[in-house]
């Protein structure tokens, strides 16, 4: 089984996931931290970490439900629940407000 | 509905949530936990508390006094969450129930079912004298 790698952070209180392979760096912006993807960024409030995921599941029908949010799945990471987001549609909550931030 | 029943009964875990009781048929029922810590999502129902783990897997959860508009009722000192099974047999999914407490396993005489409808709430019974929604979470989820 491959066990994909996420970089983990929070933001607004959930902890988000994105595939390592998209990530290009993050730095420091506006009091929080930018996350540049490759096509886009997304902003953090803290960085976690890179995380191994041993499963990445689909949302199910009932979260999707009660949260009609594009997302590429659910994982538990190290613990803690993750969102993991599709890079190329991120949630609109993570959108960066300020644009900024030296990449790692 | 797919049943729990015996003898024409639905054998139910029957929970407060609210000033509501509501009878989770025991066939739909996983698991009963003290009350699971939830992380919330942006944007979400508000019926939707947010993800817990449960078992190493993410669980969405409920609560389910708005799930059925149960007034508000007085806080609980053991809240719990039930693990249930939610959705269509063939697509069941597991969810969290956030109810208020745990009360007992009862059997819900199926001919005393009234005001059945497809919904999440099946219809009410009797039980002990009290009305109490009985539930379906195969509705659950369906839009």
């Amino acid at each position: 089984m491959s066990v994909e790698e996420l970089l983990v952070f929070e933001h607004g209180g959930t902890s988000w996931g994105v595939a390592r392979a998209e990530v290009r760096g993050f730095g420091a912006a506006g009091g929080g931290v930018a996350v540049t993807l490759r096509h886009g960024r997304v902003r953090a409030d803290r960085v976690v970490g890179m995380l191994p995921a041993p499963v990445v599941a689909r949302p199910g029908r009932v979260l999707r439900r009660f949260w009609p949010v594009h997302a590429r799945g659910l994982a538990v990471v190290g613990g803690r629940v993750v969102v993991v987001i599709d890079p190329l549609a991120p949630p609109p909550g993570l959108a960066p407000e300020i644009e900024g931030g030296a990449d790692a | 509905m797919t049943t729990a029943s015996g003898e024409g009964g639905i054998r139910c875990l029957l929970v407060r949530a609210g000033e509501y009781r509501c009878a989770v048929p025991l066939n739909q029922v996983r698991r009963v936990v003290a009350s699971l810590a939830t992380h919330p999502l942006p944007n979400a129902a508000p019926e939707l508390l947010g993800l817990a783990e449960f078992g190493g897997e993410p669980l969405p959860v409920l609560e389910l006094a708005r799930l059925v508009g149960a007034p508000e009722g007085a806080a609980s000192p053991h809240p719990v969450t039930v693990v249930a099974w939610a959705g269509p047999p063939r697509e069941r999914e597991l969810v969290g129930l956030a109810a208020d407490q745990a009360l007992s396993i009862v059997e819900v005489p199926v001919g005393s079912l009234a005001g059945g409808q497809a919904g999440l709430v099946s219809g009410e019974a009797l039980v002990d004298g009290a009305p109490v929604r009985v539930l379906n979470l195969e509705h659950l989820g369906a839009a």
